[in-house]
């Protein structure tokens, strides 16, 4: 079977759906091809409630056909080669991993795009913060985020935010009173949450859900941009999965191949490509795509494809206070401390990123359950019991540090050819290892959250082992404006493929510390004026 | 009283075949109650955690001390407020809104289900 389109787009995350969108309300023939299945969401509601562990992943059915990396399985999905497993997952459905992102869109700060002129580390982006700046603009319009308008939390704005901010919760106040002379600066965090109704999308009811699943859709999924950018036309085929890049020795993409899951295959035939599948598939189907012209995979002259992996790696702590704080409630996260994130000594030390969890326990322990096992095995019964859980669980805190990994040209993504999934892709192999730059960051972080509970009053505290996933994956196509050095050009389009753009957080070329989604956005809004010049060209 | 209830449950819960049937059901379902301290069980739910004692048990139940009788106890009621039970060595979710953890905590309610009232985690929760 053969399909032609002005533009294709592999993926229906967030990059790939604003793309879409962009583009199909331009008039252009748009066909945005999905390896995975459209996701029910009463269904992904009762099956992350059935589920056991509660991992971000836990409510969406494993597909045969395109399966997804699982956290409680780190060795399930990659073929893990380097000393420090790969941990962070991400879906391959309709709207991508925005079903299990927590909503937090947060801007880079100036700061981020010149990490190798400013502190030696690193590379710069071939962009500019104020580059940028009218795109995250238009990102938070799209994404209607919401947040406070008078703090721009070190990333200087030209636009108020499109929605009042979320409300704190009583838990964020309690740090925010109890660090209020000290340097941490509690802030609300913007959000991809409505504040208020827009549309027939209500406003955020506190679920206490985020990750991995939203029930009312008050927190963005990019499901909202796949379903406009059909209204305007474009076409989505589902559980078709793209599996070579078919190239002109010239360098011009000419078909792509794909194999649906019912076995049927065919190609794709459209003046331009955008891939959009995130920072494992993009490479994936690049390096997968390798033929007689192109050996080392397509958009890899620079040999950097699937090079200079970055996660966010977390340090995570948790505490009982001395006080009901009464955690459990409202939106995983509505506050951070952001004044760690553009120090001046980073060329040093990692600039730090603390996120406060309203979910207690949750992550580091399973509780609430687990709190109420533990106490009913320990003997307590009836109102004792009762009592019991309800004044402990009234006192769980939790904070994580998101810390900036540098790109190492060593943590990269391969191809496993000895495990060829049903779509014909290999399977993912991963090196990474942590450096001493993040193993700084995360014994500081430790540091500063014994801090934090010293002030805020905590009977008892712990700290994870070992960094944590944030699930952020980000530079294995970076941006650059040297072929020789990069994957794609500022403009998103791969170096020396006139009609191939790769779209997503693999082209981030540092990380900085922000959560990254915003920052997709607003690139992949701005890499579709591209695309829209490159179909006149 | 307690250890009269367990002494009662054992052939029911030492045989699969008898356990399945209604009356090791009904004793275990009273059993829970009585430990528990709540009349309102999900049937389906004490299948399940009666299952799941006996898979765990089978090989030590026909001579139960007090020992055992206290730790097999103490599981009942953990599994109950947690919702949750041991099914082959393995963690189960078998009953997660039905946990009766969330009635004994009261501020918080279950992942996934929206509360009344916008914003209200900015506040205080009202004590019952």
């Amino acid at each position: 079977m053969d399909l032609h389109a002005d533009v294709l787009v592999i993926g229906s995350g967030i990059a790939g759906a604003l793309v879409a969108y962009r583009i199909a309300g331009k008039g252009a023939k748009v066909i945005i091809m999905e390896a995975g299945p459209q996701v029910d969401r009463a269904t992904a509601v009762s099956r992350f409630q059935s589920a056991f562990p509660k991992t971000p992943e836990s409510a969406y059915e494993q597909s045969e056909f395109t399966p997804h990396p699982e956290t409680d399985k780190p060795y399930a999905f990659y073929a893990q080669k380097g000393s420090h497993p790969f941990n962070s997952t991400y879906l391959r459905q309709v709207g991508g991993t925005t079903w299990h992102w927590l909503g937090s869109a947060i801007r880079l700060v100036p700061a981020d795009f010149e990490m190798r002129s400013l502190f030696g580390l690193g590379v710069d982006w071939p962009i500019s913060y104020a580059d940028l700046e009218p795109w995250y603009c238009q990102a938070e319009q799209e994404l209607e985020v919401a947040g406070d308008d008078k703090d721009d939390l070190g990333s200087p704005r030209s636009a108020p935010y499109p929605m009042p901010p979320i409300a704190q919760s009583f838990l964020d106040l309690a740090w925010r009173n109890a660090l209020q002379t000290s340097d941490y600066k509690v802030r609300p965090t913007p959000q991809a949450r409505l504040s208020r109704p827009s549309g027939d999308r209500p406003p955020c009811h506190g679920s206490a859900s985020c990750i991995p699943i939203c029930p009312i859709q008050a927190k963005y999924d990019a499901t909202i941009h796949v379903a406009r950018a059909q209204s305007l036309g474009a076409k989505l085929l589902i559980e078709t999965c793209a599996n070579f890049v078919e190239c002109r020795p010239d360098g011009r993409v000419e078909a792509v191949r794909f194999v649906r899951s019912d076995g049927s295959t065919g190609r794709v035939f459209a003046r331009v490509v955008v891939i959009a599948a995130n920072g494992i598939e993009t490479p994936r189907l690049l390096l997968a795509s390798a033929s007689e012209a192109f050996p080392e995979g397509v958009a890899n002259r620079s040999d950097q494809l699937g090079r200079n992996l970055m996660d966010h790696p977390i340090q995570l702590s948790w505490a009982l206070t001395r006080q009901s704080v009464w955690p459990y409630r409202g939106p995983g996260a509505t506050s951070g401390i952001e004044n760690f994130r553009d120090l001046k000594n980073r060329g040093v030390n990692s600039a730090l990123r603390f996120e406060i969890g309203n979910e207690g326990w949750s992550w580091p322990k399973g509780a609430p359950e687990s709190t109420a096992r533990e106490f009913a095995l320990s003997g307590l019964r009836g109102k004792a019991l009762d009592t019991a859980l309800r004044e402990q669980t009234s006192r769980h805190i939790r904070v994580v540090a998101l810390t900036e990994q540098l790109p190492l040209a060593s943590n990269r993504l391969t191809l496993d050819l000895t495990h060829i999934e049903k779509t014909g892709l290999p399977r993912a192999a991963i090196f990474y290892q942590l450096d001493s730059y993040t193993d700084r960051a995360l014994a500081s972080a430790r540091h500063m959250h014994e801090d934090m509970f010293a002030r805020i009053g905590v009977e008892a505290l712990w700290h994870k082992d070992g960094a944590e996933a944030a699930g952020h994956i980000m530079g294995t196509a970076r941006m650059g404006d040297d072929p020789a050095t990069s994957v794609v050009d500022k403009d998103l389009r791969a170096h020396g493929y006139r009609n191939l753009f790769l779209v997503g957080a693999a082209v981030f070329p540092t990380g900085g510390t922000a959560n990254p989604t915003l920052t997709i956005t607003a690139l992949a809004l701005r890499a579709s004026d591209a695309v829209l010049s490159s179909l006149t060209e | 009283m307690i250890g009269c209830a367990l002494g009662a449950l054992m052939p029911c819960i030492t045989d699969r075949a008898v356990f399945a049937k209604t009356s090791g059901l009904a004793d275990f379902l009273r059993l829970s109650a009585e430990l528990t301290g709540r009349s309102h069980l999900s049937v389906e739910s004490a299948r399940i955690y009666l299952q799941s004692l006996e898979l765990d048990q089978r090989a030590r139940m026909r001579h139960l001390d007090q020992n055992e009788s206290d730790r097999l106890a103490r599981r009942i009621v953990a599994d109950w407020y947690s919702g949750q039970t041991v099914d082959s060595g393995r963690m189960v979710c078998v009953d997660y809104t039905g946990a009766l953890m969330w009635d004994a905590i009261g501020f918080a309610r279950p992942r996934g289900i929206p509360r009344e009232g916008a914003a209200s985690w900015a506040l205080a929760p009202i004590e019952k």
